[in-house]
């Protein structure tokens, strides 16, 4: 089956949403727990927490996002192209680099999600700091979407 | 500029005129008073405790436990103000000298109403918890102690796995003829009863129940106040007392919705009490004698002169201002304030830190590139006329303190970004240019010409061709500008701090070969010789070699210190490549737009009947947007902002200072109007 280059695009495809997805499930979970914790002492912050701990989401977002491009390449929404193996390897690997780089940079951005919430709650006006902190982990991300972006997109069918 | 000139300041007088000068510099709130180590040990005076400290607390927790109590209409008008009680000085003063004599009826009341309903809870916990318990056996119809004050019989009230109902029977019927068993009642799983044996027996008979794993009802001891009577008047009496206690409950309820008209009274006490607070707080910074007082401060230069004159007029000599110089090794606080635009942008900055002494104010210049990086990393015009608008109208309708304005000020930016970011990319809700409705569509596009762009006003599309790479490209250089800008800005620090051969020899010949570099790389584009620039950047390399290594003594090391010194341009190139992920984020926000409108069609699809599956698109169609906008935002900010701090201050702004901290009357609760 890994002849096919339709099954291989939408296991790449796949690949890009699940492991990205459970990166940013692993972060959100990893703030989202540490935030819980800080919001039982000063509930009044919730909102900084909220932004901080909805950080570590957006990897899942950019695994969507190749994972809907890639499909939408193969034609999966109205009428399936001709998908040859070349191709289907292509997007496999676009597939994989997206996910990889969303599953690191989304679970270890949530550790320094957590330790910004923890500051945030001793001092709540670290909260902007704390967010940058936070968002320079994602920059790998960001740079992991932008290669698999740039694969998918000039993919000729 | 930006940055206001502060000015230190000592004021001394009779202590006769402490009180109303510390009354009106509270209101004008423009000094910062200072510790000063010397006047903390020669003052004489025992300071005084302030012991408003626990009533601000009780004042606290009042205004938590009413919050929730405060008519809808209270609420609405919060959500317009910020939270804040709009009132004039007159007004608030008023409402405190008339709530004054109240206040501690009404403290006292909420917390002996927060006291009562705790215990009132508990208390029906309990009745419900033992009504459970008896409502079985309701059918009983001995009164308690007739059953079990007998002398020569004993009884049990409990519960049988109703799976044993029949052999349980059987047992109880074959032990003896001196034991009565009644069933009272059966639910699932269980059955209850009641046994009565004679005295004798009564051991044996408790060793069968055991077997049956009987559940013993400890009635004696869990209704011992209703000892003579049966168990369905008992249940009677719980039921009255548990009706008791709701109404009760319900007329606390609806005491709190009274006692919450006090809560603007109590805002503004509260407000008072903290000032009253910091008042109090400083006279640890300050000398006071029996006769004087002094103290040191800082104050912007401007006010300075308006403050000595106010000060020579009311006081008549007997209270003086000196313009004193600051110690040495002593960092002033630093006060930024820009002119209106810039203001708004303030925020950010702040959130990166207070400008140091030697620094520029980076508000101005990270204005534009904020301003356009948002706009192209939100790209949607839909998302940015939904932002403009959300804040259009809170500044309109609402009435909020400066500060707040100032937010809302840039999000009203941030969405005319993203407006014009999405004309420029095409974003209007991720829709495709076949689902667009057509007045939004170009002429060219619409008769059928093959290269035109789909959208009126589009320069380039991120989803066609070479659209991306031009994206990639657009991103990098607004990333060129950037980092020169801050170069250019480093050398424009450098010199006002009189580091003139630093400035020459770094960040000037930095931003020579640099653009030298830009040049060498477009020339081809633009038609400019290549070879010139191409001589220019080695000119410039030289250049840097040259002065790279002049902090080194050894002569030998300068030539090699030189060398490593061009090996930042590494520096250049990686912060160059962060700039892409406007792009990124960018093409985003449309692929999921897109993604989200895709799926609506899909799901509405799969319903049964057209109507149903219009609804479904449309509530799925809002869900989805909704969610993207706030990730888009979200991202869009956060990410807009880290170009700012790491790329572009990395190059010149230091941050780190102090930031003045006037003795002012902050209001939490409170906004004055005309002040």
């Amino acid at each position: 089956m890994f002849e096919s280059g339709i099954v291989l695009s939408i296991i790449g495809a796949t690949i890009a949403a699940v492991l990205a997805g459970i990166g940013s499930g692993i972060g959100v979970y990893t703030a989202g727990t540490k935030g819980a914790g800080v919001l039982s002492e000063k509930p009044d912050l919730f909102g900084k927490i909220l932004v901080i701990t909805a950080l570590p989401g957006s990897q899942g977002v950019y695994g969507l996002l190749i994972a809907i491009l890639a499909l939408a390449k193969i034609g999966l929404f109205g009428g399936l192209a001709e998908v040859s193996t070349e191709v289907g390897q292509q997007i496999f690997w676009a597939g994989i680099l997206m996910g990889v780089s969303g599953l690191a940079s989304g679970w270890l951005q949530g550790r320094v999600a957590a330790a910004g919430i923890g500051a945030v709650g001793r001092d709540e006006s670290v909260a902007g700091k704390a967010i940058v902190l936070s968002v320079i982990i994602e920059t790998y991300a960001i740079f992991g979407l932008l290669v698999s972006l740039l694969i998918v997109n000039s993919i000729q069918l | 500029m930006a940055k206001i000139p502060l000015q230190k300041i000592r004021i001394t007088g009779m202590r006769g005129h402490y009180k109303i000068l510390m009354q009106e510099l509270h209101r004008w709130g423009i000094l910062e008073i200072i510790q000063t180590p010397e006047f903390i040990e020669r003052s004489k005076e025992q300071a005084e405790e302030y012991f408003g400290v626990f009533d601000l607390a009780r004042i606290n927790f009042t205004l938590r436990f009413l919050a929730p109590y405060e008519t809808a209409k209270a609420k609405m008008d919060s959500l317009l103000s910020g939270g804040k009680l709009i009132i004039s000085e007159e007004d608030a003063k008023l409402r405190l000298k008339n709530f004054s004599p109240k206040s501690e009826d009404v403290l006292s009341e909420c917390e002996q109403i927060e006291e009562e309903t705790v215990r009132d809870k508990n208390q029906l916990e309990k009745i419900r918890h033992k009504k459970a318990l008896l409502a079985p056996f309701r059918l009983f119809h001995t009164p308690l102690q007739k059953a079990f004050h007998t002398p020569k019989t004993q009884t049990w009230l409990g519960s049988v796995r109703a799976s044993k109902k029949e052999v349980f029977v059987e047992a109880v019927a074959t032990e003896s003829n001196l034991v009565d068993l009644e069933i009272l009642n059966e639910d699932e799983g269980k059955i209850y009863i009641r046994l009565t044996a004679a005295e004798e027996i009564a051991p044996r008979t408790a060793e069968l129940l055991q077997s049956y794993g009987f559940d013993e009802l400890d009635i004696t001891n869990e209704f011992l106040e209703f000892y003579d009577q049966k168990p369905r008047e008992i249940l009677r009496s719980l039921e009255r007392e548990e009706a008791e206690i709701q109404a009760k409950l319900e007329k606390t309820e609806k005491r709190k919705y009274e006692l919450a008209a006090y809560l603007d009274d109590l805002r503004i006490l509260a407000d008072y009490n903290t000032w009253r607070k910091k008042k109090n707080d400083l006279q640890y910074k300050i000398l006071k004698t029996k006769n004087i007082f002094a103290f040191e401060a800082w104050m912007p230069l401007r006010d300075s002169d308006r403050l000595e004159k106010w000060i020579r007029d009311i006081f008549v000599g007997e209270v003086a201002l000196e313009k004193i110089e600051s110690e040495e090794n002593e960092e002033p606080p630093v006060l930024v304030e820009n002119k209106k635009g810039a203001d708004s942008y303030q925020p950010i900055t702040e959130m990166f830190g207070t400008p140091g002494n030697k620094d520029i104010d980076p508000t101005p210049y990270l204005m534009p590139f904020f301003f356009i990086f948002f706009g192209l990393c939100l790209s949607d015009v839909g998302y940015g006329l939904i932002l403009s608008l959300i804040a259009a109208f809170f500044l309109f309708f609402g009435q909020f303190t400066p500060s707040a304005k100032v937010g809302l000020k840039l999000l009203l930016f941030c969405g005319i970004g993203a407006f014009l970011g999405g004309i420029i990319v095409g974003g209007y809700f991720g829709m495709t240019p076949e689902q667009a409705p057509s007045f939004l569509l170009s002429a060219d596009y619409k008769s059928g010409i093959e290269e035109a762009m789909p959208f009126k006003g589009q320069l380039l599309d991120p989803m066609k061709g070479s659209g991306p790479i031009l994206f990639l490209i657009v991103a990098m250089s607004l990333g060129v500008i950037q980092l020169l800008t801050g170069v250019l800005l480093d050398f424009v620090r450098r010199l006002k701090i009189g580091d003139y051969v630093g400035a020459f020899c770094d960040p000037l010949a930095w931003f020579f070969f640099l653009l030298m570099l830009v040049g060498f790389a477009l020339a081809d584009q633009v038609g400019l010789p290549k070879e010139t620039f191409k001589n220019l950047s080695i000119a410039g390399a030289i250049v840097l070699v040259m002065t790279q290594g002049r902090h080194q003594k050894n002569w030998f090391l300068k030539p090699i210190s030189g060398v490593l010194g061009l090996y930042n341009i590494t520096g250049y190139v990686s912060d160059i490549l962060s700039y892409s992920r406007i792009m990124a984020l960018g093409l985003a926000t449309g692929v999921i737009g897109f993604a989200m409108n895709l799926t609506a069609g899909i799901l509405g699809g799969m319903m049964p009947h057209p109507i149903l599956g219009f609804i479904v698109a449309v509530a799925f169609l809002l869900f989805g947007h909704s969610l993207n906008f706030a990730l888009s935002l979200l991202g869009a900010f956060v990410h807009s902002g880290r170009l700012q701090f790491i790329e572009f201050f990395g190059k010149f702004f230091e941050g780190g200072g102090r930031k003045f901290r006037p003795f002012v009357r902050e209001k939490k609760y409170l906004f004055f109007r005309n002040s």
